[in-house]
């Protein structure tokens, strides 16, 4: 167990050090931030100082290296529009994208759990091949014009529920839902062909066999070997997630950090930019990791292959 | 489902084909008709509803701010939108299916730097990637294509190394290289023919959510720039005007969902059934 663990740290280690190579490349391809941060009657000088005091003058390398040292200190440079850390604002907007991350996540997974154990036990086949059809429907439309058109049905329309912000518990229902039925859809998919496996096997027809009732099988035999994969899917589905959230808040103007990424492209801010872009991965290695872990203590097979 | 299967006809081949046949009409039907006229602006017409008249012309389905024809935006939109897909998922199927032979086939250091590059890409979350650097670089029509396809080939490229492990160990693969054939030769000749059904199969997936990504791109601002139209970026447009015209918003969404439902309903009959692939294939936004 103890070796599988160091591995898979180390591995994600790799991973957070190419993200964070990945960010240094970017910041240093979007060109001289000297330009943009002087004001216009600045003379060369000024801009010689300056690139000196953000460490451009130094060869590549040294610059590479000056900030990946500064990354593992929590620090990805100054924000070009606000005299804050990028880290620092994107921090000051992570509780809010948890927020409608965690509300989707919940929404998605609970309905569709709900929604197919049911179906599988007490519901016809067919109901169930609908409801997937659906589930199919939902996946090929855009994330941010299935929010639009719960605006325009349910805040313009109906004016039940208010569409841009945060605040009330009433702000969060439009956009978790939206993003919800996306997780909705993908859980119910993976749910099928994850059930539609385990049929396959002998273990089924022998429980069937000795008499077990449908609600037995599904629930008692089939669902602890489906659940083991899902908890891999699901982590893998934390990218999508996390990549949804930035679409969404931007059509319900929820201010979290996906917002803060698109305000920071449209001022080009980059340092901003690459701050919300890194960290957001940085979430997403971590709980892959702690995904691979969890998976390595519910299953005897992976640590010791 | 049995009854489903064996029927001549199935409905989402049925369903599908309807779908993008809908969507090659106003792509490609549309410009032949004489109201045909993407760019004329008329502000009398502006925000105009669907089927409303102005002066001596009958706007079928509205206009947008400007007074210009809505159809014929939707029209050259869908054509933009569908160019930048096709081309950015040849991109990342060219790239995807090279480097993923090259990986299976030659092993070693080569096959650690290439899936250590996928594996990457895929710790960054594909629509902030894109948003990334479709700031810091730009959004031309062609660099829109190029990022695209550039964040997409990891699909392609594992399961074509995948295959190619299994292949380079097959009888044929060691006659030929036993009779002096090229590694190049073999790779071209040997290993690409049997992978490219799968890759097909992937692409056609992939299709629908390059879709997705540019739409939602150019929604965010990042993808197509005005005054040429994009699906997503109409939708982006249209959002200022829910109130009033909400049609604006709502039809360029409809031409959207015609394009990747009819091209996922249609290509999940040909996705291997039990395999799960297409069924739990992770699509992006």
């Amino acid at each position: 167990m103890m070796r599988f663990v160091i591995k898979r740290v180390v591995q994600a280690g790799l991973t957070i050090a190419g993200v964070l190579t990945v960010g240094f490349v970017l910041i240093r391809a979007a060109g001289d931030p000297v330009a943009l941060l002087l004001p216009e009657n600045a003379t060369a000088d000024d801009a010689a100082r300056m690139r000196a005091a953000l460490g451009l003058d130094l060869p590549l390398w040294r610059q590479y290296l000056m900030f990946m040292a500064d990354a593992l200190r929590g620090d990805l440079g100054m924000s070009f529009r606000q005299q804050t850390s990028a880290v620092g604002l994107v921090l000051e907007r992570l509780p809010a994208t948890m927020e409608l991350a965690l509300a989707a996540f919940a929404i998605g997974v609970i309905l569709a759990f709900g929604l197919d154990l049911t179906l599988r036990v007490v519901g016809s086949q067919r109901l169930r091949h609908a409801v997937l059809w659906v589930a199919l429907t939902r996946q090929a439309i855009p994330t941010f014009w299935f929010g639009l058109l719960m605006i325009l049905l349910f805040s313009v329309t109906l004016r039940w529920l208010p569409a841009l912000g945060r605040g009330t518990p009433g702000h969060l229902i439009l956009p978790a839902f939206t993003l919800g039925t996306y997780e909705l859809a993908l859980y119910l998919r993976l749910l099928e062909s994850s059930f539609r496996e385990q049929e396959t096997h002998d273990y089924v027809r022998t429980a069937y066999a000795k008499g077990l009732g449908r609600g037995q099988v599904v629930l008692r035999e089939m669902l602890p070997n489906v659940l083991l994969p899902m908890v891999t899917v699901a982590g893998l589905n934390l990218g999508v997630l996390l990549g949804g959230t930035v679409v969404t808040e931007t059509v319900f103007s929820w201010p979290g950090v996906g917002r803060l990424i698109v305000q920071a492209v449209s001022q080009r801010d980059y340092p901003v930019v690459v701050a919300g872009v890194l960290m957001t991965s940085l979430i997403f290695v971590a709980l892959n990791l702690l995904v691979d872990l969890l998976y390595a203590v519910l299953d005897p097979r992976v640590r010791l292959a | 489902m049995r009854l489903a299967r064996s029927r001549l006809f199935p409905l989402d081949i049925v369903l599908g084909s309807a779908l993008l046949a809908a969507f090659l009409l106003v792509a490609f039907g549309v410009p032949l008709l004489p109201i045909y006229e993407p760019y004329e602006q008329d502000l009398m017409a502006s925000l105009a509803e669907p089927f409303a008249r102005a002066g001596e012309k009958t706007y079928w389905l509205g206009a947008d701010a400007l007074g210009r024809d809505y159809l014929s935006r939707l029209s050259l939109a869908a054509r933009v939108s569908l160019g930048i897909s096709v081309v950015a998922v040849g991109i990342s199927l060219v790239m995807g299916v090279a480097l993923g032979l090259v990986a299976g086939f030659f092993r070693g250091p080569i096959e650690a730097a290439i899936m250590g590059l996928g594996d990457l890409q895929l710790a960054i979350p594909r629509v902030l990637l894109l948003i990334a650097s479709a700031a810091v670089f730009g959004s031309s029509i062609g660099m829109l294509m190029l990022l695209l396809g550039l964040t997409s080939w990891v699909t392609y490229g594992r399961l074509a190394r995948a295959m190619a492990l299994s292949l380079r160990e097959r009888e044929f693969v060691l006659a030929a290289l036993t009779q002096g054939a090229s590694s190049s030769w073999n790779i071209r000749r040997h290993l690409l023919p049997n992978v490219a059904p799968n890759m097909a199969i992937i692409a056609s997936f992939e299709f629908g959510q390059v879709v997705v990504l540019e739409a939602s791109l150019s929604y965010l601002g990042l993808g197509v720039q005005p005054p040429l139209p994009s699906l997503g970026l109409m939708i982006n447009e249209g959002q200022l005007y829910l109130e009033i015209n909400p049609w604006i918003s709502i039809l360029p969404g409809l031409v959207i969902f015609a394009l990747v439902a009819g091209s996922q309903f249609v290509s999940q009959r040909f996705t291997p059934e039990n395999r799960g692939a297409g069924l739990s294939r992770v699509p992006t936004v």
